[in-house]
């Protein structure tokens, strides 16, 4: 990948690639939540509203490149391309790029935080993640 | 003052804050910041009718959290152009900002009204968005109020097997059905937002 990635946000269109590439518009998202365990049994849950969850790490034909919890446009070279999230959950998917066309990419994660009954330390992140 | 000084943070400093926070007030003269940095001034904010139901946000700069709560808060971050991002459960906006030295970008977040809309996040000046849960109520219980009037008056007719007003009828059984399917949809958005 030779162009810089660019920042979409909620709204944007998907900038048309330049000439000889494709792209790959990828949505990254998560829904999360706490449990809160005792001596390894489950006693109460509840919305993470105050952990905050890190950005995707997002790895294009091995090479990281940046992303968010939101939209970006990643401008390729056309042919097959590896794309992977390594976190907060692993999922990977092998896209074909055409000159001129446009791939997108879709990165649902569901994170799961387990703190001790007192809500105050983090014991574990469950992390599990879909790419489509 | 490093950002693990507990004391010179401000209220809404995220515990695990990589920024440092300093109280804001729109109405004062900037602080100072240091060389080579700007500030990003955030006032969150959430409209009265979702208060019940909305619990304070936390926003970001670079995929890294700086606040947690209500209110304003100056980030202070280095000069350039910067993510902010709103996490609350979900991600819930993200816009980039270009901070230059010295200066202060006022960003602004208005959560929505109900508990699935994602909040609005930008320059000064934004709008809740989604349906405060009054109206539709409101509308859902008239309309059913309404159908069932309508249906109260009609039976007679019905029972005498005029086809007419049955078929009249029909309208307004399929207003409180209508009405209803809205009212149970929105209770059960509210209450997954909450979980």
């Amino acid at each position: 990948m030779t162009e810089a990635p660019v920042f979409l946000g909620a709204a944007a269109d998907a900038p048309q690639p330049p000439a000889g590439f494709g792209a790959v518009v990828a949505t990254f998202h998560f829904t999360s939540h706490v449990e809160l365990y005792r001596s390894g049994m489950l006693v109460n849950d509840r919305p993470n509203y105050d952990i905050w969850v890190p950005p995707p790490l997002l790895y294009v034909d091995g090479q990281q490149v940046r992303a968010s919890w939101s939209r970006w446009w990643y401008p390729l070279r056309p042919g097959a391309h590896d794309v992977e999230v390594r976190q907060p959950a692993t999922a990977r998917r092998r896209v074909e790029v055409a000159a001129g066309g446009l791939v997108r990419l879709e990165y649902r994660a569901s994170i799961m935080i387990r703190k001790d009954h007192t809500d105050t330390q983090v014991l574990q992140w469950h992390n599990t993640a879909k790419l489509r | 003052m490093t950002p693990t000084d507990d004391a010179a943070r401000a209220d809404l400093a995220h515990p695990q804050s990589a920024y440092r926070v300093l109280p804001y007030d729109p109405q004062a003269p900037p602080p100072d910041l240091p060389a080579g940095h700007g500030g990003i001034a955030v006032h969150a904010w959430c409209p009265p009718a979702a208060e019940r139901h909305t619990l304070a946000p936390m926003v970001g700069v670079d995929g890294e959290p700086a606040t947690y709560g209500w209110g304003h808060a100056l980030i202070v971050v280095p000069a350039g152009e910067r993510l902010v991002e709103v996490q609350y459960i979900e991600p819930q906006q993200s816009t980039m900002v270009t901070v230059e030295e010295g200066a202060i970008v006022l960003v602004e977040y208005a959560a929505s009204y109900d508990a699935v809309t994602p909040g609005s996040l930008g320059a000064p000046g934004q709008r809740p968005r989604g349906t405060p849960m009054p109206l539709p109520a409101a509308i859902a219980a008239a309309m059913g109020v309404a159908s069932l009037g309508c249906l109260a008056a009609q039976l007679p007719f019905i029972l005498l097997g005029d086809h007419l007003m049955l078929a009249l009828v029909l309208g307004p059984v399929v207003g409180v059905g209508a009405g209803a399917l809205f009212l149970v949809r929105w209770r059960r958005r509210a209450l997954r937002g909450r979980r």
